[in-house]
């Protein structure tokens, strides 16, 4: 059909099918602020458009039901605001044809009106307030939100809360959590009213600086909420072959056969790659340091498949249908095997190997491996390499263990006034990334490149190497924007194949995660099995503390110790205590795989260890705050329990740093009335309140790497290549900014280049909190390193002493001697003449033992109906010491962003599978992600002001700790509200029901 | 893809158009959802007909053309607020903007925003189909289902305020944009009372409350990913006897 659209204001005609979707069609030419992130779904939003003026989602219209209509795009908001600073009418487009009200024109222009900067900085006010918001994360949604705004505010010129809460309500939104929205409004029409805001944004903090902790654009915020092609699916060009991958229906089979002759034949097929065709090379997909403490457990594909999901084979196509043919062409015979799929199933005697090959190591094999390995099993079962032991026995499916602790726990125990032990189980979580998992990879010039959304692009180079057997010089990775990562993209779990495909077949070579696929075949938070058991004396004083673990890894090893681990090495270094042990192991199991998730295991080890501490307080007739403030830790307590507590080697055994976690506490209990029982209007609601001490870490001290190279270009004005992978949360802004300080000059004047192994240094990635703190310290040494380098030049060209000259604003050397000042375009176009000593350089490199700890302490209030079970988070606060936030408004929004998603995980979200190892729930609608309407009325994150000595500028990490808090709060809430106590995520209303004994 | 769309302007001419493989196509919601009910090689497109996208008050009942979106009739001062309240449940403003009346009824899902308030309120239905335009319950629509799945509803008629009508109903959800897995209404009007009610993976219950015990006791509830069937049994019981004492009745234990 022709169809005709005007579409941001031009007509258009397009010849398509009638039933293709108006969002494949928009995408297709080039309005790239339509995205998809729920395969029709109707759910994420990214697809919204204005359809006649009306929000719609673009993913539910079929072509010919869009016919002559009036379209606006994301994309598009920006120009149009041109076009009506220029005077064009675009009522119409905006309200559909005839609908315009009374004052159309003027409430268009005012909604569309500009920020007044230039070229790739000209934005709306509606985009400018939200970068300013601090809103613009991962942002693969931030246009279409912008969208919805700017509708908004032309039908509400001064919309209240509920107003705007109605407008996000079809939009999810991971990163940012949505309270800044609100803000960003604010500021909108604030600006649009009276020309500036009235209102600051976020708090200003380090008085002394002048750029740090300050205000300041987000570096790619304009070009994310612009919606620019900054994804990977933006890069893939029009003939890139497209790649689909055959899953397995069964958790646990041998393939007997696998036969893709007919799949061949399919006009277009370029490729079929299955475990006859692999590489025979052995590997792991979790992004880590290497040695990595993962066992490398898998091929790219396997004779034995090992949850429903796993890979049978990956089909190579010039087109998406040839590719979907062959799939369903190709015959596969599986030898169905029992499965096991939980801890306690895959714990048992006599359980099902998950691995049941030979275990090799490359280092500190035990002495009897030889006699281990003759037990080993059908060849089709491979082989597991440790890099070096991590507790693991294959044969009773213990992928990795540990044990250790400090003290005496059992005296501890048996000289208690009172012992409290309980066992606490959390649920299989999906990180949700509005943009999947994605990859793009081609030839180039004999080299291979891979767009990648990723948060780890050395170790995707790594680990594309070892399965095309290139070496690293041959192998490009470039990270585009990311749209959400959480710590899914901490694993290569589709660079590995993608990569191999395009250098296999030497075509350009696409692939995406289906929604499905997201859930059923990538990596998730694991389940966990936490027994705590802790003992105190009357007065309050916690005696003793131990922790048993059990994870399940599912049918691969990523992570599967450090993971586990962090549950214990997060949590235990909270308490001053003599006594504390642990005992750590994890299971391989048949359920999906499990990975890195923001927070790793410490949000599974804070719900035991708070809730256990909570109901021991109880018992002891201790209140529960007095008790955190006897128990916690302060800055020089000696962590003696960290010895054993490393990421497969010695922990850095070291005292407290700074610690601004009283301070959260005391502030957060004056905050919700600590101690005063609310009572509400309804007989069947119940109110409580609880709060959780939480601690993370900035990266890992002795294993983590950044480096950055910092270079004044022939203008004098600064890059820096670093090798950070900022994954939304604003780590190039950080780096900005840390080089700005320094070089006393603009931060426009500075640009920061990362995540692109060509043009960076080595950095481990963004994981484990470390960006800020790595990454930005990096910025830190080669900033210093380059003022030193210009403070050098300077002193010859002016012949003049350094000790006499300093930097000053905006980029100038000044001779305090002799008041001489050199510009740095002068002083850099001369070190670069004929006669030069060349351009100014230096290569920053930052490695620790220290450690800078965040702490912090979330705050919850409850409404729990006892009736229905019901639950409400009337109130959630989110207190942290994150050092010195650099970006204060992205750090809130990173802290209401995690705690939303960690609400969520505490009361909505869990992987459900049936007996056959099916995900029942692995769509967004089923699944349970919380929405605008989920976040509490009453929600605020506070920045505990703590200057940390070895952070970059006093900074410590901010995102993971908020994912640690919301669940033992939650729980110790319910129960000051109904008097049960919640042992496992999520907490339904049936579980209080169940509790309450109102359901047998 | 490869379907086949038409565009009738007029009922008569839809009608006429429907026949095997057909499908009428209104907001789109439920039709190209991901894993849709709904497969057809014809689509007939019925948002251009003239007149189904009215709202009427007249005397004591108000009718709502099929082709109203929720949005629309949210905005309309004529819906009765008790319709208003199951409209909300549909959390999506995008969705709220596509979704139709007709089109929520006529798939009628277990999961369905607006049915069980309606058959609450005793809701009538406008169809058309090849034998003419008439008007039957909703109730019996939802019973004889193979039987008017080529008629085209053209407007859903519900009791104004005006009646004394009273319709409250209660959503259970996960999230709220989740599917529902029980959505409980009950109405009650000149001292009857009506329960609507459904049930995730079980279907839609349309007794009147004197023989409710019987019905609900063999309906089929299922332990699922929703919960188990003694939690969705109890809650059921609970919201109905709290209905029922918010609407005046007497004896709390008589649902």
């Amino acid at each position: 059909m022709k169809l005709n659209l005007t579409i941001n204001h031009i007509p258009r005609c397009y010849d398509t099918d009638p039933a293709k979707r108006l969002q494949e069609i928009l995408a297709e030419h080039g309005y790239n602020g339509v995205r998809d992130s729920d395969d029709c779904e109707g759910f994420c939003g990214s697809d919204t458009i204005l359809l006649n003026g009306e929000p719609v989602y673009s993913d539910l219209i079929p072509a010919a039901a869009a016919q002559g209509a009036k379209i606006i795009t994301p994309d598009g908001l920006r120009d149009l605001g041109i076009l009506a600073a220029k005077g064009v009418d675009l009522t119409e487009d905006f309200f559909g044809e005839g609908c315009s009200p009374e004052e159309g024109r003027a409430v268009v222009d005012r909604a569309l009106l500009l920020n007044g900067k230039e070229a790739g900085d000209c934005l709306t006010l509606v985009q400018q307030a939200m970068v300013d918001a601090g809103v613009v994360g991962s942002a693969y949604n931030a246009p279409a939100a912008a969208l919805l705004l700017t509708w908004l505010i032309m039908n509400d010129p001064h919309p209240d809360r509920e107003a705007i809460k109605e407008a996000m309500s079809g939009i999810f939104i991971r990163d940012a959590g949505y309270e800044h929205y609100y803000l960003a409004v604010k500021l909108a029409t604030e600006r649009m009213d009276s020309g500036a805001y009235s209102t600051q944004p976020a708090p200003s903090f380090r008085p002394n600086l002048n750029i740090i902790g300050k205000l300041a654009e987000k570096v790619d915020g304009p070009a994310l909420v612009r919606g620019d092609k900054v994804f990977v699916e933006d890069y893939v060009p029009a003939d890139a072959c497209i790649m689909k991958i055959l899953r397995s229906p069964h958790a646990h089979a041998y393939i007997k056969s696998i036969d893709t002759s007919e799949a061949e034949k399919v006009p277009g097929v370029v490729a079929i790659i299955t475990a006859a065709n692999c590489p025979d090379i052995y590997y792991m997909q979790a992004g880590q340091g290497n040695p990595e403490p993962s066992p490398h457990d898998r091929r790219l594909f396997n004779w034995k498949v090992r949850h429903v999901g796993d890979r049978v084979a990956g089909i190579i196509a010039e087109t998406e249908e040839a590719a979907e043919k062959a799939k369903a062409l190709i015959k596969v015979e599986y030898e169905p095997l029992k499965a096991v799929f939980t801890v306690e199933e895959a714990m048992a005697e006599g359980a099902p190997r998950v691995h049941n090959g030979v275990v090799e190591y490359r280092a500190g094999a035990p002495a009897d491996l030889d006699e281990y390995n003759k037990d080993a099993g059908d060849w089709r079962d491979g082989k597991v390499v440790y890099q070096f032991p991590l507790g693991a026995d294959i044969h009773h499916n213990v992928a990795a263990g540990n044990c250790g602790g400090i003290g005496d726990v059992e005296k501890a125990f048996a000289e208690a006034d009172a012992v409290v032990e309980r066992t606490y189980q959390t649920s299989q979580i999906q990180h949700t990334p509005l943009e999947p998992h994605v990859c793009f990879a081609r030839m180039e010039g004999g080299r291979l490149a891979v767009y990648a959304s990723t948060q780890v692009p050395y170790h995707v180079r790594r680990i594309v190497g070892w399965v095309t057997g290139l070496p690293e010089n041959k192998i490009h990775v470039i990270k585009t924007r990311v749209g959400g990562g959480y710590g899914s993209k901490q694993d290569i779990l589709v660079e590995d194949v993608t990569g191999y495909a395009a250098f296999l077949t030497g075509r350009p070579v696409y692939y995406r995660n289906t929604r499905e696929e997201e859930f059923i075949a990538n990596s998730t938070r694991h389940p966990m099995r936490a027994r705590v058991k802790m003992s105190g004396k009357k007065d309050g004083t916690i005696t003793g503390i131990f922790m048993e673990v059990r994870a399940n890894t599912g049918p691969y090893g990523n992570h599967c110790l450090t993971v586990p681990m962090n549950s214990c090495s997060k949590t235990l270094p909270l308490f001053k205590c003599a006594n504390m042990a642990y005992d750590l192991k994890v299971l391989y199991t048949n359920s999906p795989p499990a990975g890195a998730y923001q927070g790793y295991g410490t949000p599974k080890g804070t719900f035991g260890i708070m809730m256990c501490m909570a109901e021991l307080a109880e018992k002891l007739g201790c209140d529960y705050k007095d008790m955190v403030l006897k128990n916690h830790v302060e800055t020089g307590y000696m962590l003696d329990i960290l010895k054993g507590l490393g990421e497969g080697r010695e922990g850095n055994v070291v005292p407290v740093g700074s610690c601004g976690l009283r301070d959260a506490v005391l502030q957060g209990c004056d905050m919700i009335n600590w101690g005063v029982k609310e009572v509400s209007d309804d007989p069947d609601v119940k109110i409580g309140k609880g709060f959780a001490m939480i601690m993370q870490g900035s990266g890992l001290p002795g294993l983590d790497h950044s480096e950055a190279i910092a270079k004044m270009e022939t203008d004098g004005t600064v890059i820096l290549n670093s090798g950070c992978a900022d994954i939304g949360t604003g780590l190039d802004t950080i780096c900005a900014k840390i080089v700005s300080e320094i070089m006393c000059m603009p931060m426009e004047h500075v640009t920061v280049l990362s995540g692109d192994t060509d043009a960076a240094v080595f950095d481990t990635g963004s994981y484990a909190s470390s960006g800020t703190f790595f990454s930005g310290n990096a910025a830190v040494v080669a900033s210093k390193g380059l003022k030193e380098e210009v403070l050098k030049e300077a002193a010859l060209q002016l012949e003049e002493d350094k000790e006499d000259l300093e930097l000053r604003y905006p980029g100038e050397v000044y001779s305090k001697k002799t008041g001489k000042v050199l510009t740095y375009a002068d002083l850099t176009h001369t070190a670069c003449s004929g006669s030069g000593r060349g351009m100014m350089v230096y290569h920053g490199n930052f490695v620790t033992t220290a450690s800078s700890v965040p702490y912090g302490a979330h705050f919850a209030q409850v409404a729990v109906n006892t009736k229905t079970g019901e639950i409400k988070v009337q109130k959630f606060y989110a207190l942290q010491d994150a050092g010195t936030p650099i970006n204060p408004e992205l750090a809130l929004c990173q802290m209401y962003g995690a705690a939303l998603k960690s609400i969520g995980h505490t009361l909505y979200e869990g992987m459900i599978l049936d007996k056959d190892g099916n995900c029942v729930n692995a769509n967004m609608t089923d699944y349970g992600v919380p929405m605008i309407y989920e976040q509490p009325d009453d929600f605020k994150s506070v920045l505990i002001d703590v200057d940390d000595p070895d952070g970059p500028f006093g900074a410590k990490s901010i995102s993971e700790i908020a994912c640690n808090g919301a669940a033992p709060a939650i729980g110790i809430a319910i129960h000051d509200a109904v008097g049960v106590w919640l042992e496992d995520w999520p907490m339904t209303p049936e579980k209080i029901l169940r509790k309450l004994g109102k359901i047998v | 893809m490869n379907s086949e769309f038409l565009s009738p302007v007029s009922v008569d001419e839809a009608v006429s158009l429907m026949g095997e493989g057909c499908a009428f196509f209104a907001g789109g919601t439920e039709t190209e959802h991901l894993n849709s009910r709904v497969s057809a090689s014809t689509f007939i497109l019925i948002s251009g007909i003239e007149g189904l996208d009215v709202i009427d008050a007249s005397g004591d009942a108000v009718r709502i053309g099929s082709t109203v979106t929720f949005t629309k009739a949210l905005k309309a001062p004529e819906v009765p607020e008790y319709f208003k309240a199951a409209l909300r449940y549909c959390g999506s403003l995008q969705k709220r903007n596509m979704a139709t009346i007709g089109g929520n009824v006529a798939s009628w899902r277990c999961d369905s925003y607006l049915v069980p308030t309606l058959l609450a309120a005793g809701t009538q239905l406008e169809i058309a189909d090849e034998t003419g335009c008439r008007e039957i319950s909703l109730e019996e629509y939802g019973q004889n289902r193979e039987a008017f799945k080529k008629a085209l509803i053209t407007a859903v008629i519900i009791p104004s305020e005006k009646t004394g009508v009273n319709v409250i109903s209660k959503r259970y959800a996960n999230t709220v944009e989740s599917h529902a897995y029980l959505t409980i209404a009950m109405g009650k009007m000149n001292d009857s009372y009506r329960i609507g009610l459904a049930v995730k993976g079980s279907g839609i219950y349309t007794p009147d409350i004197k023989n409710w015990g019987v019905v609900w006791k063999m309906a089929d509830v299922k332990d699922d990913m929703f919960g188990s069937e003694a939690y969705k049994r109890y809650i059921t019981g609970v919201t109905l006897d709290d209905m029922y004492e918010k609407l005046g009745g007497e004896g709390g234990d008589q649902v």
